[in-house]
C-alpha cells in the first residue's frame, strides 16, 4: 500500500506542542501501568464457564432490545433462522463469506423458504454492490467475538469477505457464533486482538451491542434509525 | 456562527424560550437519571477508580501529545491514509475545501463532530456548492432549523416532537404525523438515500490510537459507521488532544463515555477503522484523510487549564450543571455550552468575546463531580473570572468600595444589627406577600426568576435570647 501524503508543516504544528509541554519531548514515555486492571474481568474460561456467559450475553442483548437463541443442532439452527424468514418476512438477504458460515449451510436453509441469501461480495465494484446491498432486508455476520458483559458483538473484518456493510445496512442483522465466541468482556478481546493482530488491526472493526437507538427527539427512545432495528443472536452450543 | 453582543442578551432571550427550558429541564433530568443508574450499577468505590485510571490515562496523553500524536501520523501514512496538520480552524476548512473541489463532490454526509462546528466547516463547503448533509438525527434536526447544537450528546434536546415535525414537512413532499416513530421512519428514508449516494464522507473522532493508527467513532445510530463503510473519500476531523496510547487506553474510555453521556454500558456502535481500504476490499474508503485541527488547544498545555484538553465531550457537566439547565446551550454563545464551554470558549475564542461565561456558574462544584476524567471544571471557572478581572483591571474601584463596605459592616456586631435594623425598616415598599419583589438593577434582572424572602419581624439573634431562657428554665 502507497504511503500517504503528509499536509502542513510538521515543525510548525509541533512547536507550540513542544514549547508548552511539561516533559522533554522526544522521550519515550511508559503508559499507564495496566490501565485495565481491576476494572475488567481477566480470565481463562472453561466450557461451562462460557455456557454462564452465553445466559449473561442473552440477558443483556435482550435487555438492549435483541433477540437471542440457545442453539443445539443443525435442525435447530434451521428452524430458528426459517422462523426468523417469517417472522421479518424477509425475501433477500447477504451473508459473510466466512468459514465458520460455510460449514452451516445457510443457503439450504433459505432454499426452503422463499428468501434468497447471497454471499459476499455481491459484486465487483463499488457502483454494482452498492444498490443490491442496499435492498437487502437482513445481514448475517459471524460473531467473532462476543463480550457478555455488556451484551457485545465484537466484528473485525478480518478478510474482504466480511465488509461492516452487512452488519449495518439492512435493517435485520442475525449474528450466528458458538460459546466459544464469548468472553466476559473487553479484557478477554484485547488480549485476544493483541494476539492475532498486535497493531496491525484489520481496517475496520465494529462492537455492536443492540439494535441501533436514538433518544434524540424528546429523548424518547427508539429503535431501528440508520443501523439494525431487529438484531438477533444465534449461539450455538460448542459441546454438541 | 453569529454570536449576540453579549451573554446577558442571549441568556435573556433564551429565558423567555418556555418550550425549549422545558425541553431542556426534562432532557438534562432524563440523562443524569440514566447516569446514575449506570454509576449505581457499578458501584460507587469502582466507578471512582474508572475516573482515577481515565485521568491518568488522559493525563499522561496530554503531557506526551508530541510523542503521540508523531506516533498516530505515522501510522496513518503508512497505512496509505492522509494526515492534515492544521494550527488554526482555516487551515483545516481551506484543506477540505480543496479536497472537496478536487473531488468534485456534490454530496457530502457527516456524522457528529463538533470540531467542524468549531472552524464552520459547513458554510464554507456549501459556499462552494457541495450539499452538506449531517447524518445524526439531533444534528439534522438542527441543520434543518439553522441552528447550532444546543449539548454536546443530544443536539436537539430544545426541541419538542412538534418543531421537529414542522421542519421535516418542509422536505418532505408527504406530510409526516407527529409521533416521534414516525419522525425517526422518515428520517431513515430520507437519510438512507443519501448515504447511498455519498461523494465524501466526513466523521469527527471520538478517540485515535497512536499506536495502530485506527480512528474509533461512537453513535448509538451506526450513522458514522454506515459513512465510514459507505464514503469512497473518508475525511476525520480530530481536535489533537483526541487521542489514546493503545486499545487498553480505549477500552477504559469507552465504557466511561457511554455510562457518562447516555447510562449505556456501551454506545451502540464503537467502529475502529484504519482508514482506507485493502486491496480486495470492497467497502470502505479508498482515501481517508485524517485532519489533525490545533485550533488554540496546544496553547493551553502547561497552563492551568491544561486539563481542560482531558475532555471526552461526554455532556454530563451539561446534566448536572443548574445554571445549564435553566438556560439551554444556545445562550453560552459559541459551539461548546455548558460548564466544558464556559471554560473552552473563553480559552479558544478568548477572553474578550466569552470572559462573561464564568461568570455563568453557581460554583456548585456539580460539574467537577460529574465529570468522568475529574477536570476541575469549578476550579477553572473560578480562575476564569481572576485572570478577568486581571485582564480587565476593569470596575475594581466600585467593587473596592462595595467590599470595603461590606467588611466593615459584618466585621462589627453592632454595625450589622444597626445595617439589618434599618434594611428591616426600610425594606416595606420592595415587599410584596413577604417576599423582595422590586429592587434596582441588578436585584431586579435577579429576582426575575428567583425568591428573595423579606427580612422576617425578628431575627434569629433576637429570638434566640427567649429560647436560650426557655431551654435553661
Ligand atoms: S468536561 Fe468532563 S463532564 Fe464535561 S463533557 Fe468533558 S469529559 Fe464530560
Amino acid at each position: 500500500m502507497a504511503q500517504g501524503v503528509l499536509t502542513g508543516n510538521r515543525e510548525a504544528f509541533f512547536s507550540t506542542i513542544r514549547q508548552n509541554i511539561k516533559t522533554p519531548p522526544g522521550g519515550k514515555a511508559p503508559r499507564v501501568e495496566n490501565p485495565m486492571n481491576g476494572l475488567f474481568t481477566q480470565r481463562q474460561t472453561n466450557i461451562e464457564e462460557r455456557r454462564e456467559l452465553r445466559e449473561r450475553f442473552i440477558h443483556e442483548w435482550t435487555t438492549l432490545g435483541g433477540k437471542a437463541f440457545s442453539i443445539k443442532n443443525q435442525t435447530e439452527l434451521g428452524q430458528v433462522i426459517k422462523q426468523i424468514i417469517q417472522e421479518r418476512q424477509l425475501h433477500r438477504a447477504m451473508r459473510w463469506d466466512h468459514p465458520e458460515l460455510e460449514k452451516l449451510k445457510l443457503e439450504d436453509i433459505f432454499a426452503d423458504t422463499q428468501a434468497s441469501l447471497s454471499r459476499w461480495p455481491l459484486e465487483k465494484n463499488y457502483s454494482d454492490w452498492i444498490g443490491k446491498a442496499a435492498a437487502m432486508e437482513a445481514g448475517i455476520v459471524w460473531g467473532d467475538m462476543v463480550m457478555a458483559e455488556t451484551g457485545t458483538l465484537v466484528l473485525p473484518a478480518a478478510s474482504p469477505g466480511q465488509p461492516a456493510s452487512i452488519s449495518v445496512l439492512p435493517l435485520t442483522l442475525i449474528a450466528i457464533f458458538t460459546t466459544a465466541q464469548l468472553v466476559d468482556g473487553f479484557a478477554g478481546v484485547v488480549k485476544t486482538f493483541k494476539e492475532r493482530y498486535g497493531t496491525d488491526l484489520p481496517t475496520t472493526t465494529t462492537f455492536i451491542s443492540g439494535p441501533s437507538r436514538t433518544t434524540d427527539i424528546e429523548m424518547v427512545l427508539t429503535i431501528g434509525v440508520h443501523g439494525s432495528r431487529f438484531v438477533y443472536a444465534l449461539i450455538l452450543d460448542e459441546g454438541t | 456562527m453569529h454570536i449576540e453582543p453579549s451573554f446577558r442578551k442571549r441568556y435573556h432571550k433564551a429565558l423567555s424560550d418556555t418550550a425549549m427550558l422545558k425541553a431542556v429541564k426534562n432532557g438534562t433530568g432524563r440523562l443524569r437519571g440514566q447516569r446514575a443508574t449506570a454509576i449505581e450499577a457499578v458501584g460507587a468505590e469502582r466507578w471512582m477508580e474508572f475516573r482515577n485510571r481515565a485521568e491518568a490515562i488522559r493525563m499522561h496523553v496530554i503531557q506526551h501529545l508530541d510523542q503521540y500524536l508523531e506516533q498516530l501520523i505515522d501510522n496513518v501514512l503508512k497505512k496509505g491514509g492522509h494526515v492534515c496538520l492544521a494550527k488554526t480552524g482555516e487551515e483545516a476548512v481551506q484543506y477540505i475545501s480543496e479536497l472537496a473541489k478536487k473531488k468534485n463532490a456534490k454530496s457530502i454526509l457527516k456524522s457528529k463532530s463538533m470540531v467542524s462546528e468549531e472552524i464552520h466547516l459547513n458554510p464554507a463547503l456549501e459556499k462552494q456548492g457541495c450539499k452538506v448533509i449531517e447524518s445524526d438525527l439531533g444534528e439534522w434536526i438542527i441543520q434543518l432549523a439553522g441552528e447550532t447544537p444546543s449539548h454536546i450528546i443530544a443536539p436537539a434536546m430544545h426541541k419538542n416532537r412538534f418543531q421537529v415535525a414542522d421542519l421535516f414537512n418542509a422536505v418532505s413532499d408527504e406530510k409526516i404525523p407527529t409521533e416521534i416513530a414516525d419522525l425517526c421512519g422518515f428520517a431513515r428514508k430520507y437519510l438512507r438515500e443519501k448515504f447511498l449516494g455519498i461523494d465524501i464522507g466526513i466523521t469527527g473522532c471520538n478517540f485515535a490510537l497512536a499506536d495502530s493508527g485506527a480512528i474509533t467513532l461512537c453513535t448509538n445510530e451506526g450513522n458514522a459507521r454506515i459513512i465510514s463503510a459507505l464514503s469512497p473519500t473518508l475525511v476525520t476531523i480530530m481536535g489533537m488532544e483526541r487521542i489514546l496510547p493503545g486499545l487498553e487506553e480505549l477500552t477504559v474510555m469507552l465504557s466511561l463515555l457511554a455510562r457518562s453521556a447516555t447510562g449505556q454500558k456501551l454506545t451502540v456502535y464503537n467502529t475502529l477503522s484504519t482508514g482506507v481500504r485493502k486491496a480486495e476490499e470492497l467497502d470502505g474508503p479508498q482515501e481517508f484523510h485524517l485532519v489533525i485541527v490545533d485550533n488554540g488547544r496546544s496553547k493551553q498545555l502547561g497552563t492551568k487549564y491544561e486539563k481542560i484538553l482531558n475532555c471526552i465531550r461526554c455532556g454530563s457537566c451539561l446534566n448536572a450543571c443548574p445554571v445549564y439547565r435553566n438556560i439551554g446551550g444556545h445562550a453560552y454563545g459559541w459551539v461548546y455550552p455548558g460548564p466544558i464551554g464556559a471554560v473552552l470558549s473563553p480559552l479558544y475564542q478568548g477572553m474578550d468575546k466569552y470572559g462573561e461565561l464564568a461568570y455563568a456558574t453557581t460554583l456548585c462544584g456539580a460539574c467537577t463531580f460529574a465529570c468522568p476524567v475529574k477536570i476541575p471544571l469549578h476550579d477553572m471557572l473560578y480562575a476564569l473570572r481572576n485572570d478577568k478581572v486581571e485582564l480587565e483591571k476593569k470596575g475594581e474601584l466600585a467593587e473596592d468600595i462595595a467590599y470595603k463596605g461590606w467588611s466593615a459592616t459584618f466585621a462589627s456586631m453592632s454595625r450589622y444589627r444597626f445595617s439589618i435594623r434599618m434594611a428591616r425598616r426600610f425594606q416595606f415598599p420592595l415587599v410584596k406577600a413577604e417576599k423582595i419583589a422590586f429592587g434596582p438593577p441588578p436585584i431586579s434582572d435577579w429576582l426575575k426568576h428567583r425568591d428573595m424572602p423579606a427580612l422576617p419581624n425578628k431575627f434569629f439573634h433576637e429570638i434566640w435570647p427567649e429560647m436560650n431562657k426557655d431551654r435553661k428554665e
